[in-house]
């Protein structure tokens, strides 16, 4: 039976899309036939904590507020200095104080209709503050730094599409803003302003890239080393560059 | 062939369980109306393995004392990653289940709840009938868990324990098996008492399906992503 690729309307979220620009048959493999992946990272348990506690931490109260940050970590089973570091790094840049409105963990969709073909964006924003005419949303980071502009990142075209449309039905101006809460980066990448053209623009890429994908028929991979070394297909990928034995653990099982 | 709509109580799945509270409650009411087969079209590449995998299992199972291993066919229609992981999968059910034989018995596609007035749709796993006479259901995982879910879910046992009791009314044992992280957890459950909860459970979630889905109102959020009613939704007129 003739499996179905893509729906009718395509789903496009940051990762799928950042998967995309990077890969085609990566998209393919994650996106579309959803196999899981054989060369795994380091498990991002750490990441998805701290994500969590952000969220707690100004949905009860501040974090600004030392007695309360820790309370909502000791909750949580996690009073290590580590943790505390992550949360401090976001303090320094936490916009609360001069914000009227803030939301956290918000699920955010985007319908695009004509030109054809029609695409449905979503995107999961870690945090939003509204402070001096300001659509403020962040993403908090604690993996590595690769884009010194927010601009530049694939994945924060998808989140900017969303996000514009929210920033203007509130009249509104969209700053997007990656938050690495590693003490070792120094450095935040400068944060995306995208105007009225801007995300116009984007919405048109969006849109050629969905239109692309409808056209795909061999999801070609790009086959460099420099690339495939970092993809977690790169021991099954059909085009890899750097083929080896995929680390499902039943593979070791004689 | 004329297209003869069959009558059907509305359904709920396992899904539709989990998240009563949370999902779009115009999706929610959707889905529970059974309007997804006049919905637009959405992708299903993404089952190709697990669908295969579970069709060639049945096949392997068609003898209650033998294990026919040669009806693990490669599909050569999938993709060569597909391949590999359709592969790794067949070892982990040979690793797992290999010396376990058992006749396949079909459970159908939904067990209707005729006191909540609906089905519970939904494929609880493979179930077999084992050479000793007594009744044993494979879950079947393909990696893809979230960091700290358990492998044995405990939504997916209440609905495989209410899915499974005319076949199983007495003794029952499950196997949950990751085949690709080679993992496996097995429970027997005491069907007095966990069936009891289970139809007590469901019956306070289908309440809540029943409220919010009556309510209706369209949210747009995650849920939005691989929809398919988009086509008329308020929240995006």
């Amino acid at each position: 039976m003739k499996r179905r690729l893509l729906a009718d309307i395509v789903g496009v979220t940051p990762s799928s899309f950042e998967n995309f620009t990077r890969c085609g048959r990566r998209f393919f493999l994650a996106d579309l036939l959803g196999v899981p992946v054989s060369d795994p990272g380091p498990p991002n348990d750490q990441g998805m904590f701290v994500h969590e506690m952000l969220c707690r931490i100004h949905e009860t109260g501040s974090c600004a507020d030392d007695a309360h940050v820790r309370d909502v970590l000791t909750l949580h089973g996690d009073e290590s200095d580590h943790m505390r570091t992550l949360i401090r790094q976001h303090e320094h840049r936490c916009p609360a104080a001069a914000s009227t409105r803030d939301a956290h963990e918000q699920e955010l969709a985007r319908f695009h209709r004509l030109p054809p073909p029609m695409f449905m964006a979503t995107a999961r924003i870690d945090a939003i503050w509204i402070h001096d005419g300001l659509l403020d949303a962040r993403d908090y980071k604690t993996g590595g730094l690769w884009h010194t502009r927010v601009a530049d990142v694939p994945a924060a075209r998808v989140q900017a599409f969303v996000l514009g449309a929210a920033a203007a039905k509130r009249g509104l101006r969209l700053r997007l803003r990656y938050e690495y809460l590693q003490p070792e980066i120094d450095e935040d990448p400068e944060p995306w302003e995208p105007d009225a053209d801007d995300l116009v623009f984007v919405e048109e890429e969006l849109r050629s890239a969905v239109e692309h994908m409808k056209e795909q028929v061999d999801w070609t991979g790009v086959a460099e080393a420099d690339v495939c070394v970092r993809c977690p297909y790169r021991s099954i990928c059909r085009d890899s560059a750097a083929p080896g034995e995929p680390s499902w653990p039943v593979l070791a099982v004689t | 062939m004329p297209d003869v709509e069959v009558d059907e109580a509305p359904r709920v799945t396992p899904s539709m369980l989990r998240r009563a509270e949370t999902m779009c409650r115009r999706r929610l009411a959707k889905e529970h109306d059974g309007a997804k087969r006049r919905a637009n079209k959405t992708a299903d590449a993404r089952f190709a393995v697990s669908n295969r995998l579970i069709e060639d299992a049945k096949l392997a199972h068609s003898d209650v004392d033998h294990l026919e291993v040669t009806a693990f066919v490669e599909p050569g229609e999938l993709e060569p990653e597909q391949i590999h992981l359709y592969r790794a999968a067949v070892q982990g059910y040979r690793a797992v289940f290999g010396d376990r034989p058992g006749r396949r018995v079909d459970l159908g596609w939904r067990t209707p709840l005729p006191e909540l007035g609906v089905d519970l749709t939904g494929d609880p796993g493979l179930a077999l009938e084992r050479p000793d006479g007594s009744c044993e259901l494979r879950v079947l995982k393909l990696g893809g868990r979230r960091v700290g879910a358990p492998l044995l879910d405990p939504i997916e046992l209440r609905c495989a324990l209410v899915r499974t009791e005319m076949w199983a009314p007495d003794a029952l044992h499950i196997v949950v098996a990751d085949l690709l992280e080679h993992e496996v957890v097995e429970h027997t459950p005491d069907l007095a008492v966990e069936r009891a909860e289970a139809h007590a459970w469901i019956a306070d979630r289908v309440r809540l399906v029943q409220e919010n889905a009556a309510l209706g109102q369209a949210k747009a959020g995650s849920d939005c992503a691989w929809c398919p009613f988009i086509a008329g939704c308020e929240a995006f007129v």
